[in-house]
C-alpha cells in the first residue's frame, strides 16, 4: 500500500457516548459530557469538572472476574476496539492470522485500583518481605505492575486474539494521532494487512494532580479559544480499523472514510510548552497534506488540539495562519465535549471529525463566549454547522513538543499518487551511543564486552536487605556534562540524562553533530518503565503535600514524551518524534519502526533511535517481591535452573540513515538492516514452544542467503523465557550458529536490551568478534552458546532478537556494509 | 591592513554623528540623548548599527577544529542554525574579543566584537595555514549587521516577518528572511537582556534595511542607539564588554562570565593559562556594585580605573561605570581581590560609598512580556 488507508471500522467510548451512534448524536446536537467530578473528592480545590464516563458498567462488557481485575484504561480500550473490529466485520481467524497489527496511543496508562498513583499504596507489600506474599499484597503489586502502558495495548491484543505487530505509543497528548501515523507506516511497509489503531486513557486522581500542579486546568468546563482559559480532562477510548483500500473493497468491507496521510514533527523548544510561533505544528500540517497527496486548499475543516490553555490555543492559531495564509478553514475543538482524554484525544477527535464529515456538519466548540486575544479564527462556536466536507485535519500537540497531524477524507477523494516507483533505499546504522554499566561510549562498551567486565554488581544505591535480589547493572558516575556539553543535564532525572548522553554520543559517532539540519532528523525513543525515579518522587510528593501542595516540578518528567522533548532540545532534533513503550522488545520495535518510517519519509535524512531504562527502588522491590528477579544468586542464562534475572539500566542510541546518504557524506556505517519482523502473542505467559518467536526470527531472516553468522538473543536468566527463546533459536538456527546474550553481563535493561544486542551485533560485523554469554555455565543443549570467552570470525550477518515476557517480539537481521 | 572600515549607516544618519570608533570602524556614541536612547531599549525598541562587528567566515573540513583551537567553549555539538557565545583568548588567557559563532551547516560565521576584525582574521589565517582544509574569509566589509533590541523588538520584526518571529528561540538563526525588500539572516541574540535580534544583510543593502526598520519603528517610538547606551545595557545585564572590563581582565576567568568553559576539550589557545589559574585560584573577580543613590546623573569623575577601597585598603579597581536610568543610580563593575569579592558588602570608590550586588542589576521588562498575548499597542 502506498497512499492512504481505508477506514473500515469505528469504535468510541467517552463522556458523550459509549458507542459511535451516541457520540454522533451528541456532536450533532451539541450535548457536552463535561460534568462535576465524581471519581474522587475535589473539596478544597478549584477544579471540579471533568469528562468522566457516566453509566459505565464494566460487567456489561467483561466477566466479573475480568471486570474486577483488568485496569480501567484497558477496559475502555478493549470496548472501543471490540466496537471497531465488529464494525469492520473482522473474523477471529483474520485477527489471529498474524497479518493484523495493533497500535494504541496511551499517555497516562493504567490507573490501578485506587484511581491514583498506586505506587505509595505498595509500601506495606514491599515492606512485608522476605517471605511469601499475602494474596492481597500480591494482588496489589500485580495491579500496579499492570498499570504499565503497554499492558493496556496487550490486553486489547489478548482480548481480540491479535498476533501481528503490537505497538504502544506514548507521545503524551498526541499519542493516538502518532499511532495513526504508525499504523500507516506498518501498512505501507507491508508489516500488516490490517491495523487496529486507537488510543485510551482513564481519568485518575494522579492525572488530575499533575495538571493541577501546573495550574493548567480550567475552573469550569473548558472553552478552547474563548475567554476563559484552562484544560478540562476526560477519559475514554477510540479505535478505528485501517486497511488497504483495495483489500477492503475486495473483502466487501464498508469504507467509512480514509486516512490519507499524517505528519509528525517536534518543536525542540520546551519541555511542556509549544513553540509560540507554531513552527513545528505548521510543519506537521505541511507534511501531513504532502503525505496525503492533497493541496492545503483542499482542507475544509480542522479539528484542533484546542486544549484551552493560552499557550496552546494561540500557538495553534498562529500555526494555522502560517499554514493557510489567509485561507484558513473553520476550526473547532472537540475537547469542549469530552475533555482532554490524553492518549485517546487524537483518535476521538479524528473520529468526531469523521462522523461530522459523514453526517454533513462541522463539530462545534462548546462553551464559547468570545474569542480570546491572539485567537482570531472561525471556531464554529457552540452549534454544529451544516456543511459538506470532504477533507479535514485532526491536530495534536503534546508535552515534549510533539506535533502530529492526520488527514481524514471521504472515500474517493482525489489525491496525487505517491511515487510508487521510488525504490526504498537500504537503511544503515551509522552511529552508536552507549551509556551502560560497563562503560560510556561505543569503544568503552566494546572493550568491556571483549574483556568480560562485569556490569551487574551489589546494589549500593538503595537498600535491598529485606528482599531476595541484591544485584543490578547500575550506572555510576555518569559524567553527563562532559559527554553532552551542549545539554544542561543538571535538572534532568537520571533516565533522561542516560537518553540525552546516548543520543549525543551516537550523533558524534555518526559524524552528524552539528552537520544535519534539525528538521531533517527524527527521534524514536523506546522505554519500559520510563523515568521510574521521577514517578516515585511524584508519588511521594503527592502523598506528602496532597493535590493542592504538589509542586509543579514533579509532573512533567513523568510524562514520557518529555524525555524525547529534552533529547530533542539538547540535540536539536525537530523531525518526527515517537515514544514506544514495551518490555524487552521495545528497543528493537522502535528500531524496526524507525527503519520503515525513514524509508517512507523523504523529508528525513536520519533518525536517532534510543532505548533507555532506569532501576528505581520501588519498581525494583515490586519485581523482587513478585519473584521476577534472581532470588539469592546470579542469573544463569539459557539454564532451566536459573534463579531469575537481575535488572539493568542505561541507554543505547543508534543513528540510522539511508545507505546512499550515509556513504555520500563519507559516513562509516556499522551495518545494514536487511530484514525485520514483529509479532505478538497477546499477554501470553505460558508458552514454552517458542513458535511465535521462531516465526518472527524466520521472517527476519527470510530472503537472505542463508543463516546468520552470529545471533544475539535476550536470554536473561528467567528460566521459562530463556527456554522459549532457546527452543525458537534451535528451530530456526540449529546448533551451529554462535548465540550470545548480554543480559548476564549488563543486567536486563528492559527496553535497552534489544539495542544493546543490536549494538553488539553491529560491532561483531565491524570487528569480526563476538562476545561471551555471562552465566551460561550449564545451558540447555542444542545451541552453540558462546561461553567463557568471546570468539573471532568472519561475521557478515547478525541476527538480533528482542522479546518481552508476554510474547511481544521483534527480530532484525544486520549485514556488514562492504 | 585596513584600519578603518566603512559604516554606511552612520554616514547615512549624519556624518557629524560619527563620534566614536569601535574595532577600527567609525561608530556613533550617541545619536540623540543617552536617556532617550536608553528608554528605547528598556521600554520600546532600539536600533543599532553593528558595522564594527567582525564577520568572518570559516569553511572546510577543518573549520570546526580551527575555531575550536581559539575558543574555550566546545563548538563540536553546535547544531545547524544555532549560535554559540564565546571568546577568543590570548595565550595568557586574556579575552581578545567577544564572539558569537553561527553554524550554517556549510560554514561557520564568527561575529566578533572587541578587536579589529583584521586582527582576528590574521590569527585564524595563521593557524589555518597549518591545517589541510580550513579557509578564512573576512566578510566584514561585504556583510552588514544591525540589531533590534527592546521589549517590543519582536513586534517590530513581526510587522515584516509575521507571527513566526515569536517562536524564534534564543540563539537561533533563521536564514532567508525578507525585510523591506532585503534578504536577511535573523539571529535571535542580543546583549541588552531584552528581546534582541541581529540582522545580517549585504552591506550594500544595509541602509535600505535600516531605513525600513526605522520607518516601521516609528510606530513603536524606536530610535537609533549608539555605543554608549549599548555598553550601559550590557553592563546592567552583566554581559561582558570587551571594550571595558574585558580589556582590563588578567584572564577570562576573572570576568565571571556565564560562558561554559570546556574543561575536557582538547588543547586551545589559553588553555594552559586557564588551567594554571584554576589550579592556583583566581586572584580577582568581577563584581557588580551600586553607588549611593544621592549621586545625580551629572556627577563628575565617575570613570573606570579608580581604586575600590575597603576602609583604607585598596582591594581592586573600577573597570566599568554608568548611570542606570532604570535604577536611578550609578552602577559599576570592579575587579576585586578574590577574598573581598562577595555581594552585599559596603566598599568605597573614591569618596563614594558602594555596595556590591549580584548580577544582573536589572529585571528586564522583556521578562514580563508574552508575545502571544502582549503588544506595544495595548
Amino acid at each position: 500500500m502506498q497512499g492512504g488507508a481505508a477506514i473500515t471500522g469505528l469504535g468510541a467510548i467517552s463522556a458523550i457516548g459509549h458507542d459511535i451512534p451516541t457520540m454522533l448524536n451528541s456532536l450533532r446536537h451539541a450535548h457536552g459530557g463535561i460534568t462535576r467530578i465524581e471519581a474522587f473528592s475535589t473539596e478544597g480545590l478549584t477544579v471540579h469538572h471533568a469528562g468522566e464516563l457516566r453509566g459505565w458498567c464494566a460487567t456489561a462488557h467483561f466477566t466479573p472476574a475480568v471486570a474486577a481485575r483488568m485496569d480501567r484504561t484497558a477496559q475502555l480500550a478493549v470496548v472501543a476496539a471490540r466496537q471497531a473490529v465488529a464494525d469492520a466485520g473482522l473474523t477471529p481467524e483474520q485477527l489471529r492470522s498474524g497479518r493484523v497489527a495493533i497500535v494504541f496511543g496511551i499517555c497516562a496508562g493504567g490507573i490501578g485500583a485506587s484511581a491514583g498513583p498506586g505506587m505509595l499504596s505498595l509500601g506495606p507489600a514491599l515492606a512485608s518481605g522476605p517471605g511469601p506474599l499475602s494474596d492481597a499484597d500480591r494482588d496489589g503489586l500485580e495491579r500496579f505492575r499492570d498499570t504499565a502502558l503497554y499492558y493496556q495495548t496487550e490486553a486489547v491484543a489478548a482480548d481480540l486474539g491479535i498476533t501481528g505487530p503490537c505497538l504502544t505509543i506514548s507521545t503524551a497528548c498526541a499519542a493516538s494521532t502518532s499511532a495513526l501515523s504508525s499504523a500507516l507506516t506498518l501498512l505501507r511497509a507491508g508489516r500488516a494487512d490490517i491495523v487496529v489503531v486507537g488510543g485510551a486513557d482513564a481519568w485518575s486522581r494522579g492525572t488530575y494532580a499533575g495538571f493541577y500542579s501546573l495550574g493548567a486546568m480550567a475552573e469550569g468546563p473548558c472553552s478552547p479559544f474563548s475567554q476563559d482559559t484552562g484544560v478540562t480532562f476526560g477519559e475514554g477510548a477510540g479505535c478505528i480499523v485501517l486497511e488497504a483500500p483495495e483489500a477492503a473493497r475486495a473483502r466487501g468491507a464498508a469504507v467509512r472514510g480514509m486516512l490519507l496521510g499524517c505528519g509528525t514533527t517536534a518543536d525542540a523548544h520546551h519541555i511542556t510548552s509549544p513553540n509560540p510561533g507554531g513552527k513545528g505544528l505548521m510543519r506537521a500540517m505541511q507534511l501531513a497534506v504532502q503525505d496525503a497527496g492533497i493541496d492545503a486548499g483542499a482542507v475544509q475543516y480542522i479539528n484542533a488540539h484546542g486544549t484551552g490553555t493560552p499557550d496552546n490555543d494561540v500557538a495553534e492559531t498562529v500555526a494555522i495562519h502560517r499554514m493557510f495564509e489567509g485561507h484558513e478553514p473553520p476550526v473547532s475543538s472537540s475537547k469542549s465535549f469530552f475533555g482532554h482524554t490524553l492518549g485517546a484525544a487524537g483518535i476521538l477527535e479524528f473520529i468526531a471529525s469523521l462522523l461530522g464529515m459523514k453526517a454533513g456538519f462541522l463539530p462545534p466548540t462548546l462553551n464559547f463566549t468570545a474569542a480570546r486575544g491572539g485567537c482570531d479564527l472561525d471556531y464554529v462556536p457552540n452549534v454544529a454547522r451544516p456543511q459538506d466536507m470532504r477533507v479535514f485535519l485532526s491536530m495534536s500537540a503534546a508535552f515534549g513538543g510533539v506535533n502530529a497531524v492526520a488527514v481524514g477524507a471521504r472515500d474517493g477523494t482525489p489525491t496525487s499518487a505517491r511515487d510508487a516507483a521510488r525504490p526504498l533505499e537500504p537503511i544503515v546504522v551509522s552511529g552508536i551511543g552507549i551509556v551502560s554499566p560497563v562503560g560510556f561510549g561505543v569503544e568503552a562498551f566494546r572493550a568491556a564486552l571483549r574483556d568480560g567486565t562485569p556490569g551487574a554488581g551489589p546494589i549500593t544505591r538503595f537498600e535491598t536487605e529485606q528482599g531476595g535480589c541484591h544485584l543490578a547493572g547500575l550506572i555510576a558516575d555518569l559524567p553527563a556534562r562532559r559527554l553532552a556539553p551542549s545539554a544542561d543535564t543538571r535538572r534532568m532525572d537520571p533516565f533522561t540524562q542516560f537518553a540525552v548522553v546516548a543520543a549525543t554520543l551516537a550523533l558524534k559517532d555518526a559524524g552528524l553533530s552539528g552537520k544535519i539540519p534539525p528538521e531533517k532528523i527524527g527521534l524514536h525513543i523506546a522505554m519500559c518503565g520510563g523515568p521510574s525515579g521521577s514517578a516515585q518522587a511524584f508519588a511521594a510528593a503527592l502523598d506528602q503535600g496532597g493535590i493542592a501542595g504538589l509542586g509543579a516540578k514533579y509532573f512533567p518528567p513523568i510524562v514520557f514524551a518529555t524525555v524525547g522533548g529534552q533529547v530533542g532540545q539538547c540535540c536539536q532534533i525537530r523531525g518526527a518524534s515517537f515514544t514506544f513503550m514495551d518490555g524487552a522488545g521495545a528497543g528493537l520495535q522502535a528500531l524496526a519502526h524507525a527503519h520503515d518510517f525513514l524509508q517512507q519519509h523523504e523529508e528525513l535524512d536520519a533518525i536517532v533511535v534510543i532505548a533507555a531504562d532506569e532501576v528505581a527502588p520501588m519498581v525494583f522491590k515490586m519485581q523482587d517481591r513478585l519473584n521476577a528477579l534472581a532470588q539469592g544468586g546470579t542469573p544463569a542464562l539459557y539454564d532451566l535452573a536459573s534463579p531469575g534475572p537481575v535488572p539493568g539500566e542505561g541507554a543505547v542510541a543508534l543513528v540510522i540513515e539511508r545507505e546512499p546518504t550515509a556513504l555520500a557524506r563519507k559516513g562509516k556505517p556499522y551495518g545494514r538492516i536487511t530484514g525485520l519482523a514483529l509479532g505478538s502473542e497477546g499477554l501470553t505467559t505460558d508458552d514454552t514452544t517458542g513458535s511465535a518467536l521462531a516465526d518472527v526470527a524466520s521472517r527476519a531472516i527470510n530472503g537472505h542467503s542463508g543463516l546468520p553468522d552470529v545471533a544475539f538473543g535476550q536470554a536473561r536468566g528467567a528460566a521459562q523465557q530463556d527456554a522459549r527463546e532457546a527452543e525458537a533459536l534451535r528451530q530456526v538456527l540449529g546448533s551451529t550458529v554462535p548465540v550470545t546474550s548480554l543480559n548476564g553481563q549488563l543486567g536486563l535493561a528492559d527496553a535497552a536490551s534489544g539495542l544493546y544486542a543490536a549494538a553488539a551485533g553491529l560491532l561483531a560485523l565491524r570487528h569480526g568478534e563476538t562476545y561471551a554469554t555471562f552465566g551460561a555455565t550449564t545451558p540447555v543443549p542444542g545451541l552453540d552458546i558462546v561461553q567463557g570467552t568471546g570468539r573471532t570470525g568472519d561475521y557478515r550477518r547478525a541476527l538480533v532478537l528482542g522479546a518481552s515476557p508476554h510474547g511481544n517480539s521483534a527480530a532484525m537481521m544486520f549485514e556488514a556494509v562492504a | 591592513m585596513a584600519l578603518f572600515r566603512t559604516s554606511s549607516v552612520a554616514t547615512h544618519e549624519n556624518k557629524a554623528a560619527i563620534n566614536d570608533f569601535r574595532d577600527g570602524c567609525p561608530a556613533t556614541a550617541v545619536y540623540s540623548t543617552v536617556e532617550d536612547e536608553y528608554r528605547c531599549v528598556r521600554e520600546r525598541v532600539g536600533l543599532q548599527d553593528l558595522s564594527h562587528y567582525g564577520k568572518i567566515s570559516v569553511t572546510g573540513d577543518d573549520a570546526l577544529a580551527l575555531i575550536n583551537h581559539f575558543i574555550p567553549t566546545d563548538l563540536e555539538r553546535l547544531p545547524i542554525n544555532q549560535l554559540q557565545s564565546s571568546f577568543i583568548l590570548a595565550d595568557d588567557g586574556r579575552p581578545v574579543c567577544e564572539l558569537l559563532i553561527a553554524n550554517f551547516g556549510t560554514h561557520y560565521l564568527l561575529l566578533t566584537e572587541g578587536a579589529p576584525a583584521e586582527d582576528i582574521e590574521a590569527r585564524l589565517k595563521t593557524a589555518a595555514a597549518g591545517m589541510a582544509d580550513a579557509a578564512v574569509d573576512n566578510l566584514s566589509e561585504s556583510l552588514g549587521l544591525l540589531s533590534v533590541d527592546g521589549p517590543y523588538a519582536w513586534e517590530l520584526l513581526k510587522s515584516f516577518l509575521g507571527l513566526g518571529i515569536i517562536g524564534t528561540r534564543y540563539l537561533e538563526v533563521v536564514p532567508e528572511q525578507m525585510i523591506g525588500g532585503v534578504q536577511v539572516t535573523l539571529c535571535r541574540a542580543g546583549k541588552t537582556g531584552e528581546y534582541g535580534y541581529m540582522l545580517l544583510a549585504p552591506a550594500a543593502q544595509i541602509v535600505t534595511l535600516w531605513s525600513a526598520l526605522k520607518t516601521e519603528g516609528e510606530r513603536f517610538g524606536a530610535l537609533p542607539i549608539g555605543t554608549r547606551v549599548a555598553d550601559l545595557c550590557k553592563m546592567e545585564n552583566r554581559n561582558v564588554s570587551q571594550h571595558q572590563e574585558g580589556a582590563m581582565a588578567g584572564n577570562v576567568l576573572e570576568l565571571n562570565t556565564r560562558t561554559m568553559l570546556g574543561r575536557d576539550k582538547a588543547d586551545y589557545v589559553g588553555k594552559a593559562a586557564l588551567q594554571t589559574t584554576i589550579a592556583n585560584g583566581v586572584e580577582r573577580r568581577l563584581v557588580g556594585m551600586t553607588f549611593d543613590d544621592a549621586l545625580s546623573v551629572e556627577q563628575d569623575g565617575m570613570q573606570a580605573g579608580v581604586a575600590v577601597n575597603f576602609g583604607e585598603h585598596p582591594i581592586g579597581k573600577l573597570v566599568n561605570v554608568g548611570y542606570s536610568f532604570a535604577l536611578k543610580r550609578w552602577i559599576g563593575l570592579a575587579l576585586i581581590d578574590e577574598a573581598y569579592a562577595c555581594v552585599g558588602v559596603n566598599y568605597a570608590v573614591g569618596d563614594h560609598a558602594v555596595r556590591t550586588v549580584s548580577a544582573p542589576f536589572l529585571f528586564n521588562r522583556s521578562l514580563t512580556i508574552r508575545p502571544q498575548e502582549d503588544s506595544y499597542f495595548t
